[in-house]
């Protein structure tokens, strides 16, 4: 009788959303952490909620985006709030994008990632300029390179985002 | 013919012959002194490719046995002795894990022998912060072990690393001297000019922080060591925080600044002590 009230397709749905953003934080973390080109390393996580914003919808963008920003600031300790705020913007952003701009397709998500990534490399660059009085060359220098060493990475998060997207599981 | 007809009529020919060959035999090797007869060197001279064949054979066959039978222990031995190699490498390394904290933990002391009003806190660097925008890592201990926000950090050489920024129970964030964050008050040079060291985004990617708000007519030049101030009462006076490794001036080519070189090797560090008391300097 109660899982008549539950939404099996969606609960399941998200227990497999929750595990892809667990292995995207291990990747981050583990990974992606240890690696420095030109003393710059690659930033992963913004693509998630831009992934399951477009594929998925605007509130699994924006919730997913949520729970991905509040992990994120958990794990780079000099934010406050600012994946809080980014991250549900960037799936909310993404799902707009998907409905009245671009398709669902790669090349879509390959051009709102890279915005993606880049919106979120100059939100972190404006907390150093506007806080720390930061120089702009410097700091559009490492915005610029986080976002291409991320780049690559849009290919492994788009093709499993899209299958469980469009996979029933019921 | 039966066998008895047989008997008594060869046994005693051939009875006689053998005697008789015997007798020969005896005579001969007592002249012959040691050295085969015709007959036994002639048996000799065929027995004895016979016997090598023989021998060949008999020594592959054991052999074989040998490498069937005695294969399951050279296995274990082998298996053995991986293991005891293993162990025995495990405890070299610890070994020199405990030389490596013994040489740290003895410069300590002598910090606190220079510093006698120092109270030293000894912890672990458990993960750096992978962020491009900061330069800070995460160490063992925490609000438990009796640390608080601001707290300096220091080698055990009595070099600053930077200060306590985030706290948890038993954990605790350290933002280094290169961080954006960072702001100390140093002495720079023999004279001892009061300066700011404070963190600059720029110079942080390669490892550098920056000396500025020089006092009015004081001059920085380069190798100039600087030390921390002790004003105001974040930090203890006297501790290392670098060398000056370059003097620009701001673009608009009026305020000169010093590039810092942090005496400590940041991407070398380990372990760090926390200094969780010490006198003030009024």
């Amino acid at each position: 009788m109660y899982l008549d009230i539950i939404d099996l397709d969606k609960l399941r749905r998200s227990i497999l959303y929750a595990l892809m953003l667990i292995a995207v934080m291990a990747v981050q973390e583990l990974i992606l952490s240890r690696i420095s080109i030109f003393g710059v390393r690659a930033m992963i996580m913004p693509l998630f909620p831009i992934a399951v914003g477009m594929l998925q919808g605007g509130a699994w963008g924006m919730v997913f985006g949520l729970l991905c920003g509040i992990l994120c600031d958990a794990m780079f300790s000099e934010t406050l709030v600012l994946f809080t705020i980014v991250m549900p913007a960037l799936g909310f952003a993404a799902t707009a994008a998907e409905r009245f701009l671009v398709t669902k397709r790669l090349t879509a998500y390959f051009a709102v990632g890279a915005a993606g990534l880049f919106a979120t490399a100059l939100a972190q660059a404006l907390r150093v300029f506007v806080l720390y009085d930061g120089e702009l060359l410097p700091m559009l220098r490492v915005a610029v390179l986080q976002t291409a060493y991320s780049l690559p990475f849009i290919f492994a998060m788009y093709f499993p985002c899209r299958a469980l997207a469009e996979r029933s599981l019921d | 013919m039966n066998f008895k007809k047989f008997v008594r009529r060869y046994g005693l020919r051939l009875g006689a012959m053998t005697l008789g060959v015997v007798l020969i035999v005896t005579v001969s090797a007592q002249f012959l002194n040691g050295r085969a007869g015709v007959i036994s060197d002639t048996a000799g001279i065929v027995k004895s490719p016979v016997q090598s064949a023989v021998s060949v054979v008999v020594d592959w066959f054991e052999s074989l046995y040998g490498y069937i039978y005695e294969y399951d222990k050279l296995v274990a031995e082998n298996e053995t002795l991986k293991t005891q190699l293993a162990e025995a490498q495990e405890e070299a390394r610890q070994g020199a894990e405990a030389r490596e904290e013994n040489v740290k933990l003895r410069e300590a002391l002598n910090l606190q022998q220079k510093h006698s009003d120092f109270t030293l806190e000894m912890a672990r660097i458990v993960n750096w912060n992978s962020s491009n925008w900061s330069s800070s890592f995460t160490i063992s201990k925490g609000e438990t072990s009796g640390l608080q926000v601001g707290m300096p950090v220091v080698t055990e050489a009595g070099e600053l690393v930077g200060e306590i920024s985030e706290l948890g129970d038993t954990w605790a964030n350290v933002a280094t001297l290169i961080d954006v964050s960072t702001n100390v008050g140093v002495l720079v040079g023999e004279a001892g000019n009061a300066a700011m060291a404070i963190g600059d985004f720029a110079l942080m990617q390669d490892g550098y922080s920056k000396i500025y708000h020089l006092t009015e007519g004081t001059s920085l030049l380069e190798g100039d060591t600087v030390l921390t101030s002790g004003q105001g009462g974040a930090y203890p006076q006297g501790l290392v925080v670098g060398t000056i490794e370059n003097v620009l001036t701001e673009a608009g080519g009026q305020m000169p600044y010093g590039v810092l070189k942090p005496s400590c090797d940041l991407d070398s560090l380990s372990q760090i002590f926390i200094i969780t008391a010490f006198n003030v300097v009024e």
